[in-house]
């Protein structure tokens, strides 16, 4: 794939030279099928939900292309984003990929927020045009550890935290868990098991027989949502 | 990569580009000095980089809406205007109403469908500037609305009407509906009674209305129906749904004296009236030598304007006269014609007491 990045004011020079070779260059279907109208192949997903932070990426398929211009705009508020493999919008978060000879137009979107949520159109410049919408989800994925912020344990008790990872669209890929700002280390200590269930986006820290030393803030982190902490106290008792 | 041709020169134009948009549509049309859709009539032109133009060629109704302009500053900047796109007046033929036909008595409604943008008025009138006659028995020259509804419709309805759309894009069109108001034959007779001698030349006269025009035609005092020949000559003049039957009797003789009836039908029905014709005596000469003053006073009133009816004997004598002249030259039976009536005309006017009254009152 081809990140063409054109808004960029120094490429100018760069990229017209790269152009001038191929102006006048037809592709050889347009003239085996003069009459041969674009059309959009249908099998590309036209839902997508990310999380913020998440590369999102809008693909659309056009047969026929010819002479024609594929675009992305922006519905909400008619903003053009890419024209061909150029980008006309100043957001410099969004870019078109297109590999040459290829039917493929996708729409890069990175670092989304959840303002970019909403539908995006992929237009193709005939007239009338043709047009497919996409619709794009930005959403903010939270962990959650069970129960209060705070917890009092006793010396000798385990300390039990399950975590679980909502609205993610997909499975986090790993959840690492933190006591302070360090990765829990099972080796320096026996008796702590870790079990992360991807499909049901959950983990559960189990330290048994805790110890005062084992107080501290437990942090749930998955890789593509907002962390989760939780303070345990474990208590002196007889 | 054919996609760059477009914003190959676009890129060194600038930081900032100006793009034009359709926005009913969501159409990308301009980017810079680039048309982006393939729609051939879209052109864009601008003067240094402040002013960017968008043209459309051939405007189309269909090129009405709003319009945005655009500027890829962070964030993105734009104005919309609206293209009004204006059509002149047109008038369907359906459900524009054809030529009616109804009968007297019976309500109508004459319906005029126009399109066009602005939308247009309709207004009826009548043709050569008459006036519409509503329900209540106002008269207004000028009705406006697409439908024009006539209760109870009289025979004064009857004619032409035209529908005209206007909507202030040139040109204002108009379609004419004629109204055709059926009703059955009425008489009507000025003299009923009229008194003539043996040997003069009479003309007895009756109006019909009818609509569709009536069959008319006459009856001698013995119930035959009378045909055109040396003694009796028929006219009949029509002039929308009034037709004016004339008969005229050259040459009065006994069996005229009686009753005679004019007859006129038409498919929804028939009506006649009669005229009777008594005898009297000849006028005695002796008002001959009144005549002279009389006959100067007509000769007077005839060069300003002969009354109605001395024109109609005239005319049918003329005619009558060339009938029975037809072995003479063309040429010189009109000429001989004429005379001869004028001459006929201001001796019955001397004898006739009829039209002695008539010029002398």
């Amino acid at each position: 794939m081809t990140d063409a990045r054109v808004r960029n004011p120094g490429s100018c020079a760069a990229k017209s030279g790269n152009v001038g070779s191929v102006i006048e260059h037809h592709p050889s279907s347009y003239w085996e099928q003069p009459f041969s109208q674009p059309y959009f192949d249908n099998t590309t997903k036209r839902e997508t939900t990310t999380t913020v932070g998440q590369s999102a990426y809008l693909y659309c398929r056009v047969r026929n292309l010819g002479d024609r211009a594929v675009s992305w705009i922006r519905k909400r508020d008619l903003h053009i984003l890419t024209v061909g493999i150029l980008t006309y919008t100043n957001d410099q978060r969004f870019q078109a990929m297109h590999s040459d000879g290829s039917d493929e137009w996708t729409l890069k979107i990175t670092s989304p927020q959840v303002r970019d949520s909403g539908t995006y159109e992929c237009q193709v410049s005939t007239e009338p045009k043709i047009s497919q919408a996409y619709k794009l989800n930005v959403v903010v994925s939270k962990a959650k550890i069970a129960g209060n912020s705070e917890l009092y344990i006793k010396s000798g008790s385990d300390i039990n935290l399950t975590c679980i990872v909502l609205q993610t669209p997909e499975p986090p890929s790993f959840i690492y868990w933190y006591r302070g700002e360090h990765v829990i280390n099972y080796s320096q200590r026996g008796g702590i098991s870790v079990v992360t269930e991807k499909q049901t986006r959950t983990s559960r820290l189990l330290i048994s027989r805790a110890l005062p030393t084992d107080s501290g803030n437990y942090t749930c982190a998955p890789s593509t949502a907002e962390s989760a902490s939780v303070l345990v106290h474990v208590l002196n008792g007889r | 990569m054919y996609t760059y041709k477009y914003i190959n020169n676009k890129i060194c134009l600038g930081l900032l580009q100006v793009a034009w948009l359709r926005v009913d549509t969501q159409t990308i049309l301009t980017i810079a000095s680039h048309v982006i859709t393939k729609n051939h009539r879209i052109v864009v032109t601008h003067s240094g980089h402040r002013t960017w133009s968008l043209h459309i060629r051939e405007t189309r109704e269909t090129d009405r809406g709003w319009y945005m302009c655009q500027v890829n500053t962070d964030p993105m900047s734009s104005n919309t205007g609206f293209l009004e796109v204006v059509v002149p007046p047109d008038i369907l033929d359906y459900p524009t109403s054809t030529d009616m036909v109804v009968r007297e008595g019976s309500n109508v409604t004459l319906r005029c469908a126009a399109t066009g943008t602005p939308e247009p008025t309709v207004t009826w009138r009548r043709e050569a500037g008459g006036m519409i006659t509503l329900s209540n028995w106002h008269e207004v020259p000028v009705l406006e609305g697409p439908e024009l509804t006539l209760t109870r419709v009289t025979r004064l309805h009857m004619g032409p009407y035209l529908c005209i759309a206007s909507n202030g894009v040139p040109p204002t069109v108009s379609k004419r509906i004629v109204l055709i108001v059926h009703f059955a034959p009425m008489i009507w007779i000025e003299n009923q009674l009229i008194g003539a001698y043996e040997g003069q030349t009479l003309v007895l006269e009756c109006h019909s209305e009818a609509y569709p025009r009536p069959i008319v035609y006459w009856t001698r005092p013995n119930n035959e129906t009378i045909v055109n020949d040396n003694n009796y000559k028929s006219e009949v003049t029509a002039e929308g749904y009034e037709t004016t039957m004339r008969l005229m009797i050259k040459n009065v003789r006994l069996q005229d004296f009686g009753s005679f009836r004019c007859i006129a039908t038409n498919s929804l029905g028939e009506n006649d009236g009669w005229i009777k014709v008594y005898k009297i005596g000849k006028p005695s000469t002796s008002r001959n030598t009144n005549s002279r003053r009389d006959s100067k006073k007509w000769s007077i009133d005839h060069n300003k304007k002969s009354s109605k009816d001395e024109l109609i004997l005239k005319e049918m004598m003329e005619e009558l006269e060339e009938e029975g002249n037809e072995e003479n030259s063309k040429s010189s039976t009109s000429a001989c014609g004429y005379l001869d009536a004028l001459t006929l005309i201001v001796m019955l006017l001397n004898v006739f007491p009829r039209f002695t009254t008539t010029t002398l009152s």
